[in-house]
């Protein structure tokens, strides 16, 4: 496709996305959209049916109700905030690290959670053979024959 | 007005009560709208904009400046809880619960409704996602990719069609 139809083209679309308002479209292609509208009858008439569009668009009657003020009070008042997920964690390190700086039974708390860890990561990492049994008739019926 | 913003957000996330309020009182009733046109519910629309609002003042860590306005993530979230709320099973608008089932309200009506708010109400929910954030809450199309997850070629699409959908109906009304 040439440069001028591929830039015709794009003019005709963000009319088409974008609506008649040059304010609505892209500051980089302004100036594009504005030289396609002059050399073009077809574009101005898009242009034309596109304004119809916006000034219907902007009959929308929606508005908010809320009470900003009164919903800002409420929320800050009845919710208490959440730190962040590294804040959180420091703070449990301290109080591990707390409960671990003072006490007599501190060393048979260490050992025993050290224990537990390891025989936790063994039982991960041994995987049994599925069938022992298989092995050793296969090794008797060999010595068998011999 | 964005680093203002953004310090805003930084003295929201150490409990300041007025930075908060002040945040809540630029952006609240844009998500509030916002809602409310996509959902089509006044309550709910309240619903959501209200959680929004409790998202910010719970976990205002979770906004990153350099990603993007503050506007941008709290219209984000709204989008994520709309649709949430509407592919829930058995979704229904307070307005339709209200209504006897033998006659279904139709779109025209919801009082105090102007006839493009039933028509906007009728598009596809992606085309109505991206022509309100374009069109009302003015993003960029870049925002509205990043708000919808989408790129900015296909909300360009859906923008096409939204306003080929609208213009359809609007012969129709003539």
């Amino acid at each position: 496709m040439s440069p001028e139809r591929e830039s015709h083209r794009r003019a005709r679309t963000l009319l088409q996305a974008l609506g008649a308002e040059q304010s609505a479209w892209p500051d980089a292609e302004r100036q594009s959209i504005l030289r396609e509208l002059a050399d073009s009858n077809a574009l101005r008439g898009l242009q034309t049916q596109e304004q119809t569009l916006d000034e219907w668009l902007n009959q929308s009657s929606v508005t908010a109700s809320l009470d900003a003020q009164a919903v800002a009070l409420h929320i800050s008042q009845s919710h208490a905030q959440k730190p962040a997920l590294e804040v959180r964690l420091g703070a449990a390190l301290e109080r591990i690290v707390d409960l671990f700086a003072f006490g007599s039974w501190r060393s048979p708390v260490a050992a025993s959670v050290t224990l537990s860890v390891g025989v936790a990561l063994g039982t991960m990492v041994y995987v049994p053979s599925d069938d022992w049994s298989n092995a050793e008739q296969y090794s008797f019926t060999v010595v068998g024959e011999e | 007005m964005v680093s203002d913003e953004s310090e805003l957000v930084a003295r929201v996330s150490e409990g300041d009560r007025r930075a908060y309020a002040d945040l809540v009182a630029r952006h609240l009733p844009a998500v509030e709208v916002y809602a409310r046109r996509f959902l089509g519910d006044e309550y709910l629309a309240q619903d959501v904009a209200q959680d929004v609002m409790l998202v910010l003042w719970q976990r205002s860590d979770r906004f990153k400046p350099e990603k993007s306005r503050l506007t941008t993530w709290l219209h984000r979230i709204a989008h994520n809880r709309c649709i949430d709320l509407l592919r829930k099973p058995g979704y229904k608008t307070l307005e339709d619960a209200h209504e006897p089932a033998a006659q279904p309200p139709t779109l025209q009506e919801t009082p105090g409704a102007s006839s493009i708010d039933v028509a906007l109400r009728e598009l596809p929910e992606s085309q109505r996602t991206a022509l309100v954030l374009t069109y009302y809450q003015n993003f960029t199309n870049r925002e509205v990719a990043l708000i919808m997850s989408s790129s900015v070629r296909a909300v360009e699409s859906l923008l096409c069609r939204a306003r080929g959908n609208l213009k359809k109906h609007l012969e129709t009304d003539q």
